[in-house]
C-alpha cells in the first residue's frame, strides 16, 4: 500500500529538483551544491520509495523507529547546513565592511 | 601628524561637534571622525568643529567605523592612535594618561578602565554586566582586565598595525582584547571618567546587548 505520505515526499522532492536544475541553467549553483543538493532530494525519493530500508537500518543501529532515524539524521543535516549559512553569512558582511571602508578611504583621498 | 583621535559617530548630531570642539581646545589637532552611515546631520557638524571627516556610505556598525579611522591614521603617519567616543562620555583631559606609558615604552596598548578607581556612576546593572563581562574575557583570552567594554583606548603605531577589527558591531570591543593576548601586546589600564546621563544610556547599548555579545565570543572561538 502506498501511503499519502509518500507521495508528498516524492512530489516535492521532484518539484525541488526541478528548481534546482533550474538554477543550475541559470548558472546560479555551482557544481559542488548540485551534487550535494542531488543527493538529499534523492535521498528523500529513495527513503519515500523503500522505507523498509530505513527501518532495517534504524533496527541495526538501535533507533527505536525509522521515523527517529530519519528525524534525527535531518536534524544534523539542518544544524551544519545554518552554521554554514552563518559562515558565509559573517564572510559577506565582512566584505561589505572592507568594501564600504575602502569608498570612504577613498573618497578622502580625492578631496 | 603623531597623535591622531579616531571617534566613530553614528546618528551623533548636537554631540559630536561638542566633543571635536573640546578636544581641539585641550590641543589635540588631527581628530578623525568616522560617520558611520548617519542619518542626521553628523558629518556636516563634525566637519565645521574641524575634524577630518570619513563617512561610511552605508551602516556597518563601531567596531567598522572604528578599524577605518584607524587605518585612514596610520596612512596619514600617526604614532598614537586614540580611540574616543562620540557621545561626550569621555573626558579630553585624560588623554595623557593614555599616552604617556605608550611613549615611555612602557605599553603597545592603553584601555581605559571605569573600575580602577571609583571614577564612574555607572547604573548597578551596567556595572554587574561590565564585571561579567570583564571576567569572560580572562576566561577566554586570558587577560586580567577590570573592564570589559570602554571605549576609551590609546594604540602604539605597532600595535594598531596588528590589530585587525573584523567584528563590525559591538564585539570589537572583545576582539581587541582578543588580539592584545595574541599578538603579546604590552597592555595597562588606565582609570577613566566616564560620565552617565541619561542621554549616553539612551543611546549606549542597551544591556541587554550582553548576551549577543557573549554569544559571538563563542562563535568566534569555534570557528577558529
Amino acid at each position: 500500500m502506498v501511503h499519502v505520505l509518500q507521495i508528498i515526499i516524492i512530489l516535492f522532492s521532484i518539484f525541488a529538483l526541478s528548481r534546482l536544475i533550474l538554477r543550475r541553467r541559470d548558472r546560479a549553483v555551482p557544481l559542488g551544491e548540485l551534487i550535494f543538493w542531488s543527493i538529499i532530494w534523492l535521498g528523500a525519493i529513495a527513503i519515500a520509495l523503500f522505507p523498509e530500508l530505513v527501518a532495517s537500518v534504524a533496527n541495526k543501529t538501535g533507533f527505536s523507529s525509522a521515523i527517529d532515524l530519519v528525524i534525527i539524521v535531518t536534524v544534523l543535516v539542518l544544524f551544519y547546513l545554518q552554521f554554514r549559512l552563518y559562515v558565509k553569512v559573517e564572510q559577506q558582511q565582512q566584505d561589505i565592511t572592507r568594501l564600504v571602508r575602502q569608498i570612504a578611504l577613498q573618497r578622502k583621498k580625492k578631496k | 601628524m603623531d597623535i591622531a583621535i579616531v571617534i566613530a559617530a553614528y546618528n551623533e548630531q548636537g554631540s559630536v561637534g561638542k566633543v571635536v570642539k573640546n578636544l581641539h581646545k585641550h590641543n589635540y589637532q588631527h581628530i578623525i571622525v568616522v560617520d558611520d552611515g548617519s542619518k542626521d546631520k553628523t558629518s556636516e557638524e563634525a566637519t565645521e568643529a574641524g575634524a577630518i571627516v570619513l563617512r561610511h556610505i552605508i551602516n556597518r556598525g563601531q567596531g567598522a567605523a572604528l578599524q577605518t579611522g584607524i587605518s585612514y591614521a596610520l596612512k596619514q603617519g600617526a604614532n598614537i592612535i586614540i580611540t574616543f567616543d562620540a557621545d561626550g562620555q569621555h573626558k579630553a583631559k585624560d588623554i595623557p594618561k593614555f599616552i604617556k606609558p605608550i611613549e615611555k615604552g612602557e605599553a603597545d596598548v592603553c584601555l581605559g578602565s571605569r573600575f580602577l578607581k571609583n571614577t564612574n556612576n555607572a547604573p548597578f546593572m551596567r556595572r554587574v554586566i561590565l564585571k561579567g563581562g570583564a571576567l569572560s574575557l580572562r576566561i577566554f583570552y586570558g587577560l586580567k582586565l577590570t573592564d570589559s567594554h570602554n571605549g576609551f583606548r590609546a594604540l602604539s603605531r605597532k600595535a594598531a598595525n596588528k590589530i585587525k577589527i573584523k567584528s563590525d558591531g559591538m564585539e570589537h570591543a572583545s576582539e581587541i582584547i582578543e588580539q592584545i593576548a595574541d599578538n603579546k601586546l604590552k597592555y595597562k589600564e588606565i582609570p577613566n571618567t566616564i560620565t552617565y546621563s541619561d542621554e549616553t544610556l539612551a543611546k549606549g547599548q542597551g544591556n541587554s546587548n550582553a548576551i549577543n555579545i557573549m554569544t559571538k565570543m563563542i562563535l568566534g572561538k569555534l570557528k577558529r
